[in-house]
């Protein structure tokens, strides 16, 4: 800072000069009004002093006849005016005035200045009022008038000079109002001389008090100084005084220490706070880096959810199916384990009835070995017979061979054996006949035991059918078992599954609410994934700004690092 | 219940009422799963008068439907209101049918 202007002395000792100066120019505007006002009031009082006394100069007679228009006189009469001015030429003008306000007598200096006999001139009213009223001469106030400003007195000049008598005209005695302010100016000359000494004594006594006072605020002023200039090493202020200046410098001591501390705190303060940035600088980046995979992620999820939509719709129609169709099978599986229980009924009557024609077929099978032994029995009988039928069939050949001999005989005996060829005759038709009916008795044995071998065989077939029927009766009564098993293990299943159907998932209103639920899930999830994104979005424009600040942050510490490194400490 | 089922050209109109359970469904099923299998294309199922459905029943409708575009057709459902609908929305069901 520039120190060409005046000093804290010279603007101290200026202000005091101002200050004195100000008092002496009150006390002359002061003074010039009152001295003005009473000289004001002293020059009327000597106008109509002086006005009062000179009417005496005037002879009401000859004034009469003036006024009557006899201007014999005026001479006479002017002359005592002009003596007025000429006695005192201090006045301006003098004139004898009629009480209208006309010239009647004016003096030598009026009728330079223009005006005559008989002009109309200025008359003050209210003077002229007291005139009347108080019959006691009365001064005007001053008034401008021909070009000049003028002060008059009136003095009423009475007839015959007698107070008793009428007020016939007025005798007025002017003043320039130059010579009031003239006079006022000299009067106040020497109150104008003793305030200039005033001022050159305050002046000098304010300089050096002045001066003397301000010393310690030199040598604030030069600590300070030190300390704009970043010198922070200087020894605090020793000054003893008790006033504003002690405490000043108190304080400037305080705050150089405090402005030392401050600057220690942000030389730490910077490192801390350029570190931090630096940190701050890499973790933003990691966030951005983070935010910018959320972001991928949430666009991914949005448009995965988006295809959830879909895949929902589709997931919907299938649950829906599958419920139907689980529903339909416990409803086909109630209907199976009812045709199963009949089922399993049928094939235990089937069961019992196969057990009973199992029974029935053994029986049949004893009947079959039994009649196999009859027709054996029978068989050996028909042999037996076909002997015996063999036997009479030789019996018969031999008989007939035996008749004929004895026929043969007879016939040779002529008459007496007629009688016995007849009865060889007989016994040779009975042989023969004997031997017919052997033979035919041989036939019906061979019949019979041809049928019986035949019987012997279909018994046979039939035994062996019948065992196969049994084997038959068997193999379905085992089918049967199986179908038993099968049946009951069937309605276990069958049971299982209604079991299985009769899950809560299945039911209608849950798989509703389940696709309901999902649909909302998914469909929210869009919106939310959605809003996320919008969200990163934000917070990545946001740690871009971050990153900005803190890029910022860093340039300030080091810029504070570098303002602060011109503080010596 | 089923109260009516008629062909009109490639076209069947099926009338329902009441409350469709899975035994109703079945019948619906089994009415018109022969029909889909001789190339029937397209089903109108009149359900204003429909007071409940349950899954089995929307079940069957979305079976319906499915081998309906495999045949190039398609169902349309008419009339449906309160319970019936919002079934419906909640199942998304009301994206898939072409509701009348």
């Amino acid at each position: 800072m520039s120190n060409t202007g005046l000093g804290m002395t010279g603007k101290i000792t200026l202000l005091s000069l101002i200050l004195v100066l100000v008092s002496v120019l009150s006390i002359l505007v002061v003074g010039y009004n009152v001295n003005y006002q009473q000289l004001d009031e002293a020059a009327g009082h000597e106008l109509i002093g002086c006005a009062n006394i000179t009417t005496g100069l005037v002879n009401t007679d000859d004034l009469i006849s003036l006024m009557n228009g006899n201007p014999s006189n005026f001479n006479e009469l002017q002359k005592g005016v002009n003596w007025i001015v000429d006695h005192k030429p201090i006045f301006k003008n003098a004139a004898v005035m009629s009480l209208y306000g006309e010239l009647l007598v004016p003096d030598k200096r009026l009728i330079d200045e223009g005006f005559e006999a008989g002009s109309k001139f200025y008359i003050d009213e209210d003077a002229l009022k007291t005139v009347l009223e108080e019959r006691m001469p009365a001064f005007s106030k001053i008034y401008e008038y021909g070009g000049v400003e003028r002060k008059t007195g009136y003095a009423p000049i009475f007839k015959d000079h007698d107070p008793g008598n009428e007020i016939i005209a007025l005798m007025t005695v002017d003043f320039d109002e130059q010579i009031i302010q003239n006079r006022t100016i000299a009067m106040l000359q020497s109150t104008v001389q003793t305030g200039s000494m005033f001022l050159i004594i305050t002046g000098l006594i304010a300089y050096f008090v002045v001066r003397r006072m301000i010393k310690p605020v030199i040598l604030i002023e030069k600590q300070v100084e030190q300390v704009a200039d970043g010198n922070l090493t200087l020894q605090p202020l020793q000054i003893k005084n008790k006033d504003e200046l002690g405490r000043l410098a108190y304080g400037v001591n305080k705050m150089v220490e405090n402005i030392r501390a401050i600057i220690n705190g942000v030389y730490d303060t910077t490192d801390k706070v350029a570190a931090s940035a630096e940190d701050m600088a890499a973790t933003t980046e990691q966030v951005t880096m983070a935010a910018t995979e959320v972001a991928r992620n949430t666009t991914q999820v949005a448009s995965d959810a988006e295809a959830g939509n879909e895949a929902i719709i589709e997931a919907s129609q299938a649950l829906l199916q599958l419920s139907s169709l689980i529903q339909m099978a416990k409803n086909k599986a109630k209907s199976a384990e009812e045709n199963s229980i009949v089922t399993q009924e049928a094939a235990e009557q089937g069961k019992e009835t196969v057990n009973n024609v199992f029974d029935r077929m053994e029986n049949i099978k004893n009947q079959t070995l039994e009649t196999e032994q009859f027709i054996s029995k029978l068989d050996q009988h028909s042999k037996e017979i076909h002997g015996i039928a063999e036997t009479i069939t030789k019996i018969a050949e031999q008989t007939n061979l035996l008749a004929l001999n004895a026929e043969i005989e007879a016939a040779r005996a002529g008459e007496a054996g007629r009688g016995f060829a007849v009865v060889a005759d007989e016994v040779r038709k009975l042989a023969e006949q004997s031997n017919r009916e052997a033979g035919q008795v041989s036939q019906i044995i061979d019949e019979i035991a041809r049928a019986t071998s035949d019987t012997v065989s279909a018994t046979h077939q039939s035994r062996l059918e019948v065992e196969e029927g049994v084997d038959a009766v068997k193999k379905a009564g085992a089918a049967l078992d199986q179908i038993l098993k099968a049946v009951e293990s069937t309605v276990i299943d069958i049971q299982s599954i209604a079991e299985v159907t009769d899950d809560e998932v299945a039911t209608s209103d849950k798989i509703v609410e389940l696709i309901n639920s999902l649909a909302t899930f998914i469909e929210n999830t869009a919106s939310n994934a959605q809003q996320v994104s919008a969200s990163t979005q934000q917070t990545s424009a946001s740690m871009q700004t971050i990153s900005e600040s803190t890029r910022r942050l860093n340039d300030m510490a080091a810029e504070l690092k570098v303002s602060v490194s011109s503080f010596k400490i | 219940m089923i109260d009516q089922i008629k062909q009109e050209n490639d076209t069947m109109y099926i009338t329902l009422s009441g409350k469709i359970y899975v035994e109703e469904a079945t019948a619906v099923r089994e009415k018109l799963f022969p029909c889909l299998d001789r190339g029937c294309k397209h089903f109108v199922f009149d359900m204003s008068r429909v007071t409940f459905i349950d899954s089995s029943g929307l079940g069957v409708l979305v079976a319906i439907q499915k081998r309906a575009l495999q045949n190039r057709g398609g169902v349309s459902i008419k009339g449906l209101t309160g319970e019936v609908k919002e079934l419906f929305e909640l199942t998304r069901l009301n994206q898939v049918f072409q509701l009348d």
